[in-house]
């Protein structure tokens, strides 16, 4: 009987097995938009709709073939002798008396559930020189910075993105960049996922910053902090102000006395304040310590104080708000005026540019790195101007997210 | 639902780590959408009933993707998180639709198992999809999971959030309803 029974649900479960693959078919690998391109990811990342709806977009196909071919051509012409090239005015290779090896935070491809390393990479080249793996199978990294000369680094770990603690290891390189084994930071547990980190060129104190999610202590709130190395003393502020605002750009001064960071709503026009403060200020609110330095409409991307503390080197949005391209300048951080601009960065496009910066111990020369064209590192010796750019494909696939010289 | 996506973080740190992850999810989304899109879009399709919805809801999916990777606690899930993010738009459009209905509103695109689209073969194929479009969601959801997709039950339950005797069931009262329907037809 039950046979009997079964017969009619089978015959069915075909049938709908018939159809659904039938009206299937109607749809082909051809059919699809393709993946969310970078700028819809930037928007994505920022929360915003990046997705138009589909009437309109359908609307525009005979105008999107039409700047599909224009971008094709412009990208042939233009864009790929550009990358080539470098900047402009910059030169292939190293720059004298600049960091041998900077490293960085990678995400190679070939892992699968992503999965973060450590690589040390050579200034000149972009070529890989070291691999360090994660404290365990479970860790990942989340930032590096240097930590006094050129050749001690502070890694972040965290078990997951949504873990609540960080804990913190140093490592070395060699004159051959190869690196010693990580060693745990002696220095009580950190609050959030570290997202920057920086040390300072005495090697005393080291400065971050963090954010936790909602289910964490910080409530899904920025934090700051400082690490006196020598005491294992951790001094943490958070905004404090009217809004949310996230904190980005930690840098020190070359004794650790002084800390820059840049703030603002975390939106794609960018932080739009920079700050500097004392590491000896006491834990609170930043607006009740901080000094603002500069506050910016077309935003204050990054801040990186120099050795002294006295200027700041500022990556700004362009006045003209274009996008792919960013501002490098110079400020006074006493009068917050600009003493002068170093450069205009960027591919141009439609893409936002973000690039991040790294000082080296010295003071004397800057490491640029970010989007849109996350396959260059470009040095940039700060007295003379002179830029020198690498241009590695591994960077982009392994994905280059936090380097420190 | 095993796929856990913790909370949402306030935009600034959210944006940050997307940002410092940006490269690897690119590649990530990008392997993803390469492996797993014609799928759902075409499991969309069987739920919204069009072609433009259903590319939408992928879409947006991926996107989400890119949003929540970060804080996606095991990203080796993330294929399950594209499908429940998938059936979660779908749920979306289909209330949408329904509003919209109530206001008089009619629906922008035919289904593509409707009279008025001439892309599938086969009227008896037609009928059978119209009686499924009208059976209750949970119903329909369940067989373009285990009929087209070819998930296992217990794999339908993570997707889901129920039991798997609700699984059982509801594809049980689907089917006959399906053959009662088709009974009463012929």
């Amino acid at each position: 009987m039950k046979g009997l029974e079964e017969m009619p649900m089978r015959a069915m479960e075909e049938r709908v097995r018939d159809a659904f693959g039938a009206a299937a078919e109607t749809v082909t690998v051809q059919d699809l938009p393709g993946p969310p391109t970078p700028a819809d990811r930037s928007r994505a990342a920022w929360g915003l709709r990046a997705w138009a709806p589909r009437a309109r977009l359908h609307a525009l196909v005979p105008v999107a073939a039409a700047a599909c071919v224009a971008v094709i051509v412009v990208t042939a012409t233009v864009v790929v002798p550009r990358l080539l090239a470098g900047p402009a005015g910059g030169q292939a290779g190293a720059l004298a008396g600049a960091p041998k090896f900077f490293a960085g935070v990678a995400n190679p491809p070939e892992h699968f559930p992503p999965s973060t390393v450590l690589k040390i990479y050579r200034s000149a080249t972009g070529q890989v020189a070291a691999t360090v793996r994660p404290p365990s199978p479970e860790h990942e990294f989340a930032a590096v910075g240097r930590l006094g000369n050129d050749r001690t680094y502070v890694a972040a770990a965290v078990t997951s993105f949504g873990a609540c603690t960080t804990q913190l290891y140093r490592f070395g390189i060699d004159a051959r960049g190869r690196a010693s084994r990580l060693t745990p930071l002696s220095v009580p547990q950190v609050t959030g996922i570290v997202l920057e980190l920086a040390g300072s060129a005495d090697g005393n104190v080291l400065a971050y910053t963090a954010f936790g999610s909602s289910r964490c202590v910080l409530h899904g709130h920025d934090q700051a902090g400082v690490i006196h190395l020598a005491t294992r003393q951790i001094t943490t502020w958070s905004y404090g102000g009217q809004g949310a605002t996230s904190f980005s750009s930690v840098s020190l001064t070359a004794d650790g006395s002084m800390l820059g960071l840049a703030s603002g709503p975390g939106d794609p026009s960018g932080a739009s304040d920079a700050w500097i403060l004392p590491t000896s200020a006491p834990a609170g609110p930043l607006v009740r310590h901080a000094r603002k330095v500069l506050h910016l409409r077309t935003g204050v991307y990054r801040v990186v104080l120099n050795n002294t503390g006295s200027q700041a080197y500022v990556e700004t949005g362009p006045a003209s708000g274009r996008r792919g391209v960013v501002v490098l300048g110079l400020y006074d951080t006493t009068t917050g005026k600009r003493v002068r601009q170093l450069g205009r960065l960027g591919l141009g496009g439609p893409y936002l540019a973000k690039l991040w910066f790294s000082l080296d111990a010295a003071g004397q020369h800057l490491l640029v790195y970010g989007y849109p064209a996350s396959h260059r590192v470009t040095e940039m010796n700060l007295t003379t101007g002179h830029r020198a750019s690498t241009t590695a494909a591994h960077l982009f696939t392994e994905g280059l997210t936090a380097a420190a010289w | 639902m095993q796929v856990t996506v913790h909370e949402a973080d306030t935009p600034g740190p959210r944006a940050a780590a997307a940002a410092q992850q940006a490269p690897a999810a690119e590649q990530l989304v990008e392997e993803l959408y390469r492996g797993h899109a014609l799928r759902l879009t075409r499991m969309a399709l069987l739920l919204v009933g069009d072609r433009p919805s259903a590319e939408d809801v992928v879409q947006e999916a991926f996107l989400g993707l890119f949003r929540g990777l970060g804080r996606l606690s095991d990203p080796g899930r993330a294929v399950a998180y594209l499908r429940v993010s998938v059936l979660n738009g779908c749920r979306s459009v289909l209330r949408a639709r329904k509003r919209a209905r109530l206001r008089g509103a009619g629906s922008e695109y035919p289904a593509v198992w409707s009279a008025e689209s001439a892309v599938l073969a086969g009227e008896e194929r037609r009928e059978l999809l119209g009686a499924i479009a009208q059976l209750p969601r949970r119903q329909r959801e369940v067989l373009v999971l285990r009929y087209f997709l070819g998930l296992s039950d217990s794999e339908i339950v993570a997707d889901l959030g129920v039991s798997r005797g609700t699984v059982v069931s509801t594809a049980s009262r689907a089917l006959a309803a399906l053959a009662k329907k088709g009974g009463e037809q012929a």
